[in-house]
């Protein structure tokens, strides 16, 4: 499992590729308040991703991208830097429309209404 | 019963070496080889000079060898105080100031923030370091005068001991108001008196496979640990790499066929969210159990319609009352999300009181402070009196004894049916993905970056799976300019990443109420208002 896109998506263009990257930046900066050295720095050794990140992240791929990731299909290195994000959602074709078959983040089980977005779920020091 | 924690792992090493204790990724270490291992680092301790009662510092992220090093230092007559190592240097540099460790025990992915320490200290000096590496650690600005190399040829024969079931085993260290980290003392007592309950209570045995799901700095790791060495169960330590993606972690305890689940609430919710917890899911799984917040309705439902196998149970107690003081085991899924869980009854040798502002007990049902008093009472926090007689109080019903009772800052009451129900906090301490914080300490470091004419920091239950979000609102003096991303970066300089605020906002002045104080109500409002 170290693949950095799934094994069906297509190779993403590399012009797509820094666009998504420019685009993710922004939206570390802007919605998770960090500000990221470079599109290759280690999101995860540094810690920068941890569980309130991840969940808030996945809701704006939806919400920005239109990208609903198959999180049982995906592996943890897909995650480690803002390029390899890049190159998922690049590969996923930035369809319009959620992919079919993915649980969205919206409409679990346990969404009663009552609950806000982003206090999805998480973990003890990630 | 066992009266030295120690004696736990001992005592199985005798029965059966072999026999698996701790297990994480590929690596799995014996009960004859953790009595071994910390057998040799005892004689070390000893031999480089760490007295009865010295404090050893643990820079070691959760893997077996700490275990290996908890029980050692034990073994050594002495205190061990387990650091959180992706807290920022700053923070740290408090804790050791408390703590005054003899050694520093630390791996090698410790050096860089070693290096930082030794760079803040007045003087350049830290205590001396020793390597649990085979070779010594690759410092900038010190060196590691031993290492594990050291001590693998020391025998692995047990050594005599001096210290008793009162005298102190560990330090933990939790977040204080005004900046500085409270160190809590834990004795032997403390920790056997809870794992003996709940060894007879929840029926562990040698065939459990419990999981180690929190950090070896946070106090329920206790239970994992020595809840597993006394019973000669398994420990799993949960691998970081499986905690980011739901369906790692589940991946996780399927493989590894967990008997036993502990965690904060959060990480249930999170499980629950995701849709990572299949109908039927994890079959070797027994017991479910959490502490350290309160676990939404929602999320219990869920877990015990898809795991109609399991029990679940509901364990309650701050850090100062040791690993937990109250349980209620649920008898049967709750009809909604709105019906309340209470924290349940006093595990035994404890008790929970519900007393008003002159210590009385309050009418039955009434709403009071609730103060814990029995065996799980740590003896206060390590060098100091003044924030220790402030919490543990003389016992009200005996005064003339030597009793105490520990004032949680929880309100609660006792319903009908005899159980106890948390109700909510007295003060600004919140917990946030199960991390204890008092806003107190986060705001004090926010005033201290500079460019800021004044904040404030309120939290936010939010009612999701973080538990209360931490939200900041600051004024920027009129020559600075700064975004969130600024402060944040600036800000995790001083406090670990879970204390630092989610939510920002910048306003021209803060609401003040009649008397001039900050009016966290409004500011409350403000952001509840705000977009996510």
């Amino acid at each position: 499992m170290s693949s950095p896109t799934p094994p069906s998506a297509p190779a993403p263009d590399a012009a797509d590729v820094a666009d998504v990257v420019e685009r993710l930046r922004a939206l570390f900066l802007d919605e998770l308040h960090l500000e990221l050295p470079s599109a290759d720095t280690d999101l995860l050794a540094t810690g920068l991703l941890d569980s309130l990140a991840f969940v808030e992240l996945m809701l704006q791929l939806e919400s920005r991208f239109g990208v609903v990731v198959r999180l049982d299909e995906i592996d943890l290195e897909q995650f480690r830097t803002v390029r390899s994000i890049a190159r998922t959602v690049a590969a996923s074709g930035r369809a319009d429309a959620p992919r079919a078959g993915s649980p969205p983040l919206s409409g679990t089980r346990l969404d009663d209404g009552a609950t806000d977005h982003r206090a999805a779920g998480g973990e003890e020091a990630a | 019963m066992t009266s030295l924690l120690q004696q736990y792992a001992s005592a199985q090493a005798q029965a059966r070496p072999d026999a698996t204790a701790v297990v994480m990724n590929a690596e799995r270490v014996s009960y004859g080889e953790l009595e071994a291992s910390s057998n040799r680092l005892a004689r070390f301790l000893k031999q480089v000079g760490c007295r009865r009662g010295d404090r050893v510092g643990l820079f070691l992220p959760k893997t077996p060898a700490a275990i290996a090093a908890m029980l050692g230092v034990l073994k050594a007559d002495c205190i061990y105080v387990p650091i959180d190592v992706t807290s920022p240097a700053a923070r740290i540099e408090r804790v050791l100031r408390v703590a005054e460790p003899r050694l520093l025990l630390a791996a090698g992915t410790a050096a860089a923030l070693i290096d930082d320490l030794v760079a803040r200290a007045a003087d350049g000096r830290l205590p001396p370091v020793a390597s649990v590496e085979t070779g010594p650690i690759p410092g900038r600005r010190f060196e590691s005068p031993y290492s594990s190399a050291d001590w693998a040829h020391e025998s692995a024969e047990p050594l005599p001991w001096a210290n008793s079931a009162g005298d102190p085993a560990h330090l933990l260290f939790t977040s204080g108001s005004t900046g500085t980290p409270k160190g809590v003392v834990i004795t032997h007592s403390n920790v056997s008196h809870f794992v003996e309950w709940a060894r007879g209570y929840f029926g562990l045995g040698a065939s459990d496979r419990i999981s180690g799901h929190p950090p070896l700095y946070f106090d329920l790791s206790t239970f994992d640990v020595y809840g597993t060495l006394s019973a000669g169960a398994q420990l799993h330590m949960v691998p970081p790499a499986a905690n980011l993606l739901p369906h790692e972690l589940a991946a996780f305890i399927r493989r590894s066929e967990l008997t036993q689940w502990f965690s904060v609430p959060s990480v249930l919710t999170y499980l629950a969210k995701f849709d990572a917890v299949a109908f039927d899911d994890y079959p070797a799984l027994k017991r479910v159990l959490w502490c350290g917040d309160v676990l939404p309705t929602a999320t219990l439902i869920h877990w015990m319609e898809r795991l109609p196998h399991a029990t679940f149970t509901n364990l309650y107690g701050p850090t100062e009352t040791t690993i937990a003081s109250s349980y209620y085991t649920v008898p049967r899924r709750p009809t909604g999300p709105g019906d309340v869980v209470p924290i349940g009854v006093p595990c035994a040798g404890e008790e929970l009181l519900v007393l008003d502002a002159d210590l009385r007990p309050v009418r039955p049902g009434d709403a009071g402070h609730l103060y814990i008093a029995g065996v799980g009472l740590s003896p206060g926090y390590w060098g100091d009196e003044e924030r220790t007689a402030a919490a543990f109080l003389p016992d009200p019903r005996a005064p003339e004894s030597q009793g105490r009772i520990y004032r949680t800052g929880d309100l609660a009451r006792v319903g009908d049916d005899g159980l106890v129900y948390y109700l909510g906090r007295v003060d600004s301490q919140v917990k946030s993905r199960g991390y204890r914080i008092e806003l107190g300490e986060v705001e004090t470091a926010v005033n201290a970056l500079p460019g800021l004419r004044e904040c404030a920091v309120v939290g936010l239950s939010t009612g999701g799976f973080e538990g209360t979000a931490i939200c900041c609102a600051y004024a920027l003096r009129a020559d600075a300019e700064r975004a969130p991303a600024q402060l944040r970066q600036e800000l995790a300089r001083s406090l670990p990443t879970y204390m630092l605020p989610s939510r920002w906002m910048s306003i021209d002045e803060l609401p003040k109420n009649a008397n001039g104080k900050v009016d966290r109500n409004r500011l409350r409002e403000l952001f509840g208002e705000g977009p996510a």
